[in-house]
């Protein structure tokens, strides 16, 4: 089997329970989203499937062999998260260079180009960035290591709207030329929803949806148009969520949209977001 | 592990440099200390232990940064902990061997004649083991010499890595008291102990030169006694070291 697949994979912390047997097949060349409230567990997972932390039961496996301390098939991910682990006094140069010795396939120019258009100081020291331009700094990284499976926790942390854009352009076309698996966990749904293809919603260290992007979204609707109008429609249906401007509404609904009742409102597609919030909130407590 | 040892070692070559220019600036102390004085006679035993004290402080602190350059750049425990022995052998070479050069340095200079003043240096095996140098030659005292401090210097890096395996093994909340209580248990409340049990300090004594040949006046025991103990360490190093997570 190729890919990674996460299986059984439980983990606490003191009487904090962050995964509870998690079973999850990460295939080739896919961008995943990992999503998930503060504390669900995205993290951790992370963590545990790049060999950081361990597992309390249950294991990572890559071509049917564990995952954890192999040293031939660990080489073939990367993870970038919050933490900065490169030493203290380490420059951004120094820091590629060593990443080439680590990661034969490195592309060095191509992260020197990259800090171009980011205009990351590659003289300076890691340490002495700002957050935003160490998440920039690792992201670089993540783009020009060219293994086939990347981990991104967190990658636009304390990056400004510019820096966010460019970096999701980047990532896509670095896809497009040389496809690979992204694993990109964040809180800025939004923004990652047009490049993620599949999803896995974590709720309280479990797995409550996996499916394709599509297929998720497929699950609800938008439906807007005059206040009196969506109200009446939305009577006898699930709203997930609700937005009002003057006398427009906006409803999310769940389902399928049904079209004889459907005169003078508009339907659009599922927001992720709203539907987010309903499956690890709302959804969640019922 | 190639490249991880590659790393290490890049990273302590500075500091390597800097400990040979110190260790031969010390070196040349006692000439001016003759030059300066007349009528003096130096004496100086014991040395050849500050490589030992380096190799220590090595271990406690390239530990951890190591290990997270090597974490985060997807190297396994297992290849770090091969490149950390192999860090081990290399400083307690590298340090013994600085020493041994910086002390033949000395007692060539203290072989030459300063007037009405003198000096003359000896390692601490020359000590410990006096009759036994005295029989052996030359050239058989210095390897004996030379290994018995690459071995001590090996023992006290892989203290230092068990001194900072632990530190990262601790939780982060008992951390601050892992370094409070760290030196105060080594340098307060162990020799206020061993004030109270002399008798048991001294049958430690004892034994310690015992095993070390002290009192055989065997370096072979010593370097039986030093190995074996390496060996332990490093045992418990790795046990530290596979279990510790990096966040």
């Amino acid at each position: 089997m190729t890919g990674i697949e996460v299986r059984d994979v439980s983990k606490t912390f003191g009487d904090t329970k962050a995964l509870s047997h998690v079973d999850l097949h990460f295939e080739e060349n896919t961008i995943y989203g990992l999503l998930g409230r503060n504390g669900a567990g995205k993290s951790t997972l992370l963590n545990i499937i790049h060999n950081r932390l361990f597992p309390d039961s249950g294991k990572v496996l890559m071509e049917e062999e564990v995952l954890a301390e192999n040293a031939s098939l660990l080489p073939r991910c990367f993870l970038v998260n919050e933490s900065n682990l490169y030493p203290e006094g380490m420059k951004v140069k120094d820091a590629f260079r060593w990443s080439r010795q680590f990661y034969p396939d490195f592309d060095e120019a191509y992260a020197k180009e990259l800090c171009r258009l980011f205009e990351l100081p590659v003289k300076k020291k890691i340490k002495s960035l700002s957050t935003g331009y160490q998440s920039i700094f690792k992201n670089i990284t993540a783009l020009s290591v060219n293994v086939p499976f990347v981990f991104l926790d967190e990658p636009v942390l304390g990056l400004d709207a510019y820096h966010r854009d460019l970096f999701y352009k980047l990532l896509i076309e670095k896809y497009a030329e040389n496809p690979f698996t992204a694993v990109i966990s964040t809180h800025l749904i939004e923004e990652a929803a047009n490049i993620i293809e599949q999803v896995i919603v974590l709720r309280e260290g479990q797995i409550i949806r996996n499916e394709s992007m599509e297929s998720l979204l497929e699950s609800g609707y938008c439906i807007s148009g005059p206040a009196a109008q969506v109200d009446a429609y939305i009577r006898t249906r699930e709203v997930i969520g609700m937005d009002t401007l003057g006398g427009l509404k906006t409803a999310y609904v769940t389902g399928k949209p049904d079209q004889k009742h459907l005169d003078g409102l508009e339907v659009s597609r599922m927001d992720l977001q709203r539907l987010f919030i309903h499956l690890t909130d709302h959804a969640g407590r019922r | 592990m190639k490249k991880i040892l590659r790393f290490q070692l890049k990273d302590l070559l500075y500091s390597y440099l800097v400990y040979g220019l110190v260790m031969l600036l010390l070196a040349g102390i006692p000439v001016l200390i003759c030059y300066a004085n007349d009528n003096t006679d130096i004496t100086i035993n014991g040395n050849g232990f500050s490589g030992a004290v380096f190799c220590l402080v090595i271990g406690i602190a390239i530990y951890k940064e190591h290990l997270q350059m090597a974490v985060q750049n997807s190297i396994s425990r297992k290849c770090f902990f091969r490149s950390i022995l192999c860090v081990m052998v290399i400083s307690g070479c590298v340090c013994s061997l600085i020493d041994s050069v910086s002390l033949l340095i000395t007692q060539s200079m203290g072989m030459s004649s300063w007037g009405n003043s003198s000096f003359y240096t000896n390692s601490i095996w020359r000590v410990g083991y006096s009759e036994f140098f005295e029989r052996a030659g030359g050239i058989a005292s210095v390897i004996i010499s030379y290994l018995l401090s690459v071995l001590v210097g090996m023992v006290l890096f892989a203290v230092g890595v068990l001194v900072a395996g632990g530190y990262c093994r601790v939780a982060k909340r008992y951390r601050t008291v892992y370094c409070v209580v760290l030196p105060i248990f080594f340098f307060g409340v162990l020799p206020v102990a061993g004030a109270y049990f002399h008798r048991q300090v001294s049958k430690a004594a004892v034994f310690f030169m015992d095993i070390m040949g002290f009192s055989s006046d065997n370096p072979y025991l010593g370097i039986l006694t030093l190995s074996a103990v390496c060996l332990v360490l490093t045992g418990i190093c790795y046990r530290l070291l596979r279990k510790t997570e990096i966040v």
